[in-house]
C-alpha cells in the first residue's frame, strides 16, 4: 500500500443487479435549470422532491436481505447534531469512525445510509458513527463542513463513552460526504486535531469546479448520477469551488492520514476521486486505492446488494480496517 | 389454480405504491391512473417500486426492467406482474 499504482482496473460489463435498476430508473430526475438555487423550477422540481426521491430508493426499497446486522443501534446528539452509533457485536474497545453521507450536499440522512453504516461496522469491527449534517440550500457552503468537524471533535471527547480505543478515531463518508470526509482530515490537520488515524472516500467529489475529467463526459448520462444532477447540486451548496474547504483536491496534502479511496468504473466522479488518490500518494501519505469493475455511483446505497457489490463493500472495507486496527491486531481473523 | 389472482395482484401491487408514495394511499385508485403523471411517480420511485415488486412477489428484476416502456398505467403494471409471475 503505497501509491496509486494500487488502483485496481478490473473492466467489467455493468453489473446485472446495478443495469436492472438502471433500466428502471431511466433518466434521474430533472433538476432546475443553471441559476437556480433551490428553488422549484418551472417543472415544480424542488430540494425536497429529490430528498423524497432518494429516500424512497435507499429506504423504502430496501431489501431486508440486504441489510447488515451490528451489535447495537442508537440514535445520539452529537454536539446538537442528529448522529446514529452502530457497535459491532464484538465486546470491548474498537475504533471509533466518524461518518458523512453522501446526496451532493442536498439529499441524504442518517436512514439513506443506514445499511452503509451497517456493513462499515460490521466489516470493520469499528464503532461508526454517522453524522446528519445541515444541507444545502438551506444551508449553503461552509455549513457542512464546520457541522462535520463539531461532529468529529464530539467524538474525539466521548471517545470513551463510544467504546473506543484512544488514537483510533478516523473519518469516512461517500461521494458528497467523501468531500466532507477529506476536507476534514486536512483541517485536522491544521488545527491541532484531533488527530485522525485514516480516512476513507468512497466515490468521493473532491473537485467542485467544472473540469472536463474524462468520467464526467462519459459517464456523465445514463448511470444514476447525471452532470446536470451535479451542477444543480454545486447550485444549491454555492461554493467557493477554489478554495480546499469545498475541493480538497486544491488542499496542501501532505501530512495527511492514510487513506482507501474507492472508485467506480461507470461513475462521473471515478477520474477525480483517482486524482485524489494519485495526488495523496505523491505528497507522501499511504494510500490504497480501488477501483471496481461493473458498478456506478452510489452502489453502496442502492437496496439490493448484488455480488459484485458486496465484493467491493467487504474489499474497501475490509483495506480500510486495515488502517483502524493496529498493526499488532491484524493477525487476527478477519471478521465474516 | 387461482380465480381470482388478479384481484390478489392488484391489491398487492396498490399496497406496494401506497409504501413508495404514502400519499396514495388516499387518493381514489382506479387501473387508468397514470403512474408518473397522475401518482406522481418520478424515475427513481419506479426504480424503488420495482424492487419492492421483486421483493415481495418475487418478480424477476431485469424482466420488469426490460418491459418498463409498457408500464403507464396501475393496469399495465398488475398485467406485467401477473405474466412475470405466472399469476403466482
Amino acid at each position: 500500500m503505497s501509491g496509486a499504482g494500487d488502483v485496481i482496473e478490473r473492466e467489467r460489463p455493468l453489473d446485472p443487479v446495478v443495469k436492472a435498476i438502471l433500466m428502471l430508473a431511466g433518466r434521474s430526475p430533472a433538476p432546475p435549470g443553471p441559476g437556480r438555487t433551490g428553488s422549484a423550477d418551472e417543472d415544480g422540481f424542488t430540494p425536497e422532491q429529490a430528498r423524497a426521491a432518494f429516500h424512497a430508493l435507499t429506504v423504502t426499497a430496501r431489501s431486508a436481505g440486504s441489510v447488515a446486522p451490528v451489535g447495537a443501534v442508537e440514535e445520539v446528539r452529537a454536539a446538537g447534531l442528529p448522529a446514529r452509533v452502530y457497535r459491532p457485536a464484538a465486546a470491548g474497545p474498537a475504533p471509533t469512525v466518524v461518518f458523512f453521507h453522501g446526496g451532493g450536499f442536498v439529499t441524504g440522512d442518517l436512514d439513506t445510509h443506514d445499511n452503509h453504516c451497517r456493513w462499515l461496522c460490521r466489516e470493520t469491527g469499528a464503532v461508526v458513527v454517522s453524522v446528519g449534517y445541515r444541507l444545502a440550500p438551506e444551508a449553503p457552503f461552509p455549513a457542512a463542513v464546520h457541522d462535520c468537524l463539531t461532529a468529529i471533535r464530539w467524538a474525539a471527547g466521548e471517545i470513551a463513552g463510544l467504546g473506543g480505543l484512544p488514537e483510533r478515531l478516523a473519518v469516512a463518508g461517500d461521494s458528497a460526504g467523501g468531500n466532507l470526509a477529506a476536507v476534514a482530515a486536512q483541517v485536522c490537520r491544521d488545527e491541532g486535531g484531533p488527530p485522525l488515524c485514516a480516512q476513507l472516500l468512497v466515490y468521493p467529489v473532491v473537485d467542485l469546479s467544472a473540469h472536463p475529467y474524462p468520467s464526467r463526459l462519459e459517464y456523465g448520462e445514463g448511470y444514476l448520477l447525471t452532470a446536470d444532477t451535479m451542477r444543480w447540486f454545486v447550485s444549491c451548496y454555492r461554493p467557493d469551488e477554489r478554495s480546499p474547504l469545498a475541493s480538497p483536491l486544491r488542499g496542501t496534502l501532505t501530512g495527511l492520514p492514510p487513506a482507501v479511496v474507492v472508485t467506480m468504473q461507470y461513475d462521473p466522479l471515478r477520474d477525480e476521486g483517482e486524482s485524489y488518490a494519485a495526488a495523496l500518494a505523491a505528497a507522501g501519505v499511504p494510500v490504497a486505492a480501488h477501483r471496481f469493475g461493473g458498478l456506478v455511483h452510489g452502489s453502496f446505497e442502492l437496496p439490493i446488494l448484488g455480488p459484485a457489490t458486496v465484493e467491493a463493500m467487504r474489499t474497501a472495507f475490509g483495506s480500510f480496517r486495515k488502517l483502524l486496527i493496529p498493526t499488532s491486531e491484524l493477525s487476527r481473523e478477519p471478521l465474516s | 389454480m387461482n380465480l381470482f389472482r388478479e384481484r390478489g395482484t392488484r391489491r398487492r401491487v396498490t399496497k406496494l405504491l401506497a409504501q413508495i408514495r404514502p400519499d396514495v394511499a388516499a387518493m381514489p385508485i382506479h387501473g387508468g391512473l397514470r403512474l408518473e403523471q397522475e401518482l406522481g411517480l418520478d424515475s427513481l420511485a419506479m426504480a424503488a417500486l420495482a424492487v419492492r415488486l421483486h421483493e415481495e412477489l418475487k418478480v424477476d428484476l431485469m424482466a420488469l426492467a426490460e418491459r418498463r416502456q409498457q408500464i403507464q398505467t396501475i393496469d399495465d403494471l398488475v398485467k406485467v406482474v401477473e405474466e412475470l409471475t405466472n399469476g403466482a
